[in-house]
């Protein structure tokens, strides 16, 4: 007898529907699973073997073919334990009544028979009601995440068992009354406020945060450079339910959340500068997400960034500009989002020491380290600033500004920007620029300060700071600023160390 | 080219012998021995292949240095030739041939027409504190704005900060008296390839010059051999910034061999960077009883008195020592007016200006400034002095005032 359950197999950040096919017929006692899986769907067998013994079903001992069709898609992980197990009882007639064609069924099966979370219960919904499905099954925990998508209903259940009792109860839906909780900030969130010090690193932080530029910090260590980068999220605006949403299917595709409603704060990825160019931009087999894209809509920190392999960073480059990463693997194209801010940390010379008795850098060492700051990244990074020591009495001063009051001014920068595009439509910056700033940029650029890039970045970095001041002109005394938070650090010692 | 067969064959040789002349045996007769057979013979040792500088001839040798001046811009000037730096000959040793790059028009530029113009040595430490620095340039800048050749040896540190600010006024000539650099190779090839900018403007502004043939690289020896050049083309030498035991220190003795006047910048007493300069001051470190003979130099303008020979003394003892004949001392023409510190503040105003003359104390950090004036003043300002070119930036987070810089 022939069993037909709808599935999802997550390929990329993308759901694709799968069935599970489970034919029984005589012969000789065996059990096959088909359809390109990996180790993990072989190991089904033994699982669904195991659980469906112990929830008191039996395992038919005939010859029994399990398919997951199409066959062309390679398929991986154990989400297909709990469809192979009903498609099962259900072809050998243990399971009456229910109904398998409209409702998909995913979740990994205990020996036990209880259900374990898997991931990305929000994908999988969404292929549901893409797919024209009118329900989904899955593991209790993973309720909240799957209700965020609507028309489908939601039956969670922690065992076997209650999954057939849930597909035979046709109009079941779990979805919690009143709607999915959005969690807000979490309490936790670490406070500008903790940060000594820092005067230019909290205006380069406001200006980053008012106009989403990127940012490079370079300090000698234990000056709070990490700190900083840390507090960045929580000076962004709240995220809206639409950017929530995706940063919860990239979180929950990848295992980093907990199935529980919307992921409410903006992601900050730290990863090591170890990480190598596929850990940092996504790749592998099949193509996975890296950090740049678990760091969308967020913060990606790259502290001791000179410490980074030269080919992970140059991988950074198109993300980062294009704010999409494209992965061509095993002739299929995936594409990840990764609107992300990067903040970059690095130490002022190899030692960290730079300018204090304690550097024993030579200047072979200095140069050789400034060309690995200087690289074409940097270029595309918007503000440079210095993380100095902080003095004695900067330590021992009372709490700084907190977060709460930068926010409050970022918020103002970002709406004040809004009601700019509103009334003056589409313009281009340079129309903004009051005589005398355009003539100072004229000069940056012709003095050869500046490259075309630079100019554009510079002019989009004056717009924030005019914007941060309120201001619908971009006086002088905003391209000031703003040469001065871009200008590469790393190249303007040169001549100094020299 | 101004040089004859016998100091080119002399020069070649100088090149050939080089890489030998770094064994630690090899060392002394380098330019002692008249007899060039004589001299390859006791550097080499016997058994290896002779120089090929002494199988060479005339014209050969004459070719070559044509060839060098046409394709490399490198002129030779043997010590024969009436254009040959005379302050050179005080020396025991001098070069057979100075290696100028761009050509005796660029000495005349910077040493005046009868390349007597007054010219001060400025030395010190590579890994020199960033004061140290400072002090150079801006020891540099005044004296050659006030018409005084700067020469140094093109190294970091110290050396470089001072030619930097001796090209500051702009190119040498009249009123300003730009920057010789003496390398330890040939002069055509910055050496250490990292001052190839600074290079490039010496040879556009200022002056390269070499005792080394185009083509020879720099050699541990060559070091101490060129710093006897830097010695002998200063009127008078001052040290800014160098440990115990540091090469300046070698410069230090070269110039007091010459009889040239010797000045110290003063540095912190704990600072180790400091005190091998400090102890000169102090006296005694070096010879035994002059304990002024090196005067401390506090602002550029007490480099006058020291160009004036005020307070040399009769180092007879010793001279008789060293077993020099006493060189008579050539009357240094001085400039006019006294040397002065160039205005860090001239051509600003407003905030850019109230901002600079709080930076004229010397570094400061952002924070710091931030504090006293608040930020959006402090980056306004700061943005604006760097668009003028008057600030550097350390990756520390220091800021410095530069003084303006002639526009082109």
């Amino acid at each position: 007898m022939l069993a037909r359950v709808h599935t999802f197999s997550i390929d990329g950040l993308e759901p694709r529907p799968v069935v599970v096919e489970v034919d029984i017929r005589p012969g000789l006692p065996s059990f096959t699973i088909v359809g390109l899986g990996d180790l993990a769907v072989r190991e089904a067998r033994e699982r669904v073997r195991a659980a469906l013994g112990n929830q008191g079903f039996e395992l038919p001992q005939r010859r029994i073919t399990v398919n997951l069709a199409p066959a062309s898609l390679p398929k991986g992980g154990p989400g297909f334990d709990l469809a192979i197990a009903v498609g099962l009882l259900a072809a050998s007639g243990q399971a009456p009544g229910v109904d398998l064609g409209t409702v998909a069924v995913v979740g990994e099966l205990s020996l036990g028979g209880s259900l374990r979370p898997g991931r990305g219960a929000l994908v999988v919904a969404e292929g549901a009601r893409a797919a024209g499905l009118r329900a989904i099954v899955l593991a209790r925990e993973q309720r909240d995440e799957a209700a965020l998508v609507e028309d489908v209903a939601v039956r969670a259940v922690g065992t076997l068992r209650e999954a057939v009792d849930a597909l035979a109860d046709r109009g079941r839906d779990d979805r919690p009354p009143g709607g999915v909780p959005i969690a807000g900030p979490a309490a936790g969130v670490p406070d500008l406020a903790d940060v000594r010090g820092q005067a230019l690193a909290r205006r380069g932080l406001e200006v980053a945060a008012a106009g989403g530029h990127s940012l490079l910090l370079v300090g000698p260590p234990g000056t709070g450079k990490t700190m900083l980068a840390r507090r960045l999220p929580g000076l962004l605006p709240p995220m809206r339910p639409s950017e929530a949403l995706e940063v919860t299917r990239i979180h929950s595709v990848c295992g980093l959340h907990d199935g529980a409603g919307l992921v409410g704060e903006r992601p900050f990825r730290a990863p090591h500068h170890g990480t190598s160019a596929a850990g940092l931009v996504g790749g592998g087999s099949p193509g996975r997400p890296g950090e740049v894209t678990l760091a969308h809509r967020g913060v990606l920190f790259l502290d001791e960034l000179p410490e980074f392999r030269r080919d992970a960073l140059e991988a950074l480059r198109q993300p980062l500009e294009d704010a999409r990463v494209v992965l061509v693997r095993q002739g299929r194209t995936r594409t990840f989002p990764s609107r992300t801010m990067l903040v970059a940390a690095a130490n002022p010379c190899p030692c960290g020491h730079l300018g204090t008795p304690r550097c024993r850098c030579g200047p072979g060492d200095l140069d050789r380290y400034r060309r690995k700051l200087s690289g074409p990244l940097l270029d595309r990074i918007d503000l440079h600033v210095s993380c100095p020591r902080p003095s004695a009495g900067e330590i021992a001063g009372g709490d700084a500004e907190s977060s709460a009051d930068v926010l409050t001014r970022v918020l103002e920068a970002r709406e004040f920007r809004a009601e700019r595009r509103r009334s003056a439509g589409a313009r281009r910056i340079e129309a903004d620029l009051s005589p005398d700033a355009a003539t100072r940029l004229e000069r940056a650029y012709l003095a050869g300060a500046l490259s075309a890039r630079g100019r554009a970045r510079v002019l989009r970095l004056a717009r924030t700071v005019a914007d941060l001041a309120g201001s619908a002109a971009i006086v002088a005394a905003h391209l000031d600023e703003a040469l001065f938070l871009r200008q590469h650090v790393a190249r303007d010692d040169e001549a100094v160390a020299a | 080219m101004r040089a004859c067969a016998d100091c080119l064959r002399r020069s070649r040789l100088l090149g050939d012998l080089s890489p030998a002349l770094d064994r630690p045996a090899a060392r002394l007769p380098l330019f002692v021995t008249h007899d060039l057979e004589e001299q390859a013979a006791s550097v080499l040792g016997p058994g290896r292949r002779r120089p090929r500088a002494l199988d060479r001839s005339d014209d050969d040798l004459l070719t070559d240095a044509r060839a060098d001046e046409d394709d490399l811009g490198v002129e030779a000037l043997c010590l024969h030739a009436p254009e040959y730096p005379r302050r050179l000959r005080d020396l025991g040793d001098p070069p057979a041939v100075l290696h100028v790059l761009g050509g005796v028009e660029r000495l005349r530029a910077v040493l005046g027409p009868d390349l007597g113009r007054a010219s001060v040595a400025i030395v010190g430490a590579r890994r020199a504190p960033a004061d140290a620095r400072r002090v150079a340039r801006r020891l540099g800048e005044a004296a050659s704005g006030s018409g005084i050749a700067v020469v140094s040896g093109m190294a970091f540190g110290v050396d470089a900060a001072a030619h930097e600010g001796a090209l500051a006024p702009g190119p040498a000539g009249a009123g300003v008296g730009g920057t010789i650099a003496v390398l330890a190779g040939g002069p055509e090839r910055a050496t250490p390839a990292r001052m190839r900018h600074l290079h490039e403007r010496i040879a556009e502004y200022g002056v390269v010059v070499s005792e080394l043939p185009p083509g020879v690289a720099p050699r541990r020896w060559s070091f101490p051999a060129r710093n006897r050049i830097i010695a002998a083309l200063g009127d008078a030498l001052v040290v800014v910034a160098c440990a115990h035991g540091s090469g300046s220190l070698r410069s230090v003795q070269h110039a007091f061999a010459l009889g040239r006047p010797i000045g110290a910048v003063p540095g912190p007493v704990l600072e180790p960077a400091y005190a091998g300069s400090n102890a000169l001051l102090r006296g005694g470190s070096l010879w035994d009883d002059e304990l002024d003979a090196v005067r401390a130099i506090v602002e550029p303008d007490d480099v006058r008195p020291l160009l004036r020979g005020d307070l040399l003394q009769p180092r007879a003892t010793e001279v008789a020592k060293t077993g020099d004949d006493p060189k008579p001392q050539r009357e240094v023409p001085l400039p006019d007016g006294p040397i002065e510190s160039i205005d860090l503040l001239s051509g600003l105003d407003g905030e850019a200006r109230a901002l600079a003359e709080r930076l004229l104390g010397g570094p400061r950090t952002i924070e710091g400034l931030i504090d006293e004036v608040g930020v959006s003043a402090v980056l306004t300002g700061l943005g604006a002095l760097e668009q003028e070119g008057r600030l550097r930036r350390g990756l520390g987070g220091d800021l410095e005032l530069m003084t303006a810089r002639p526009r082109p």
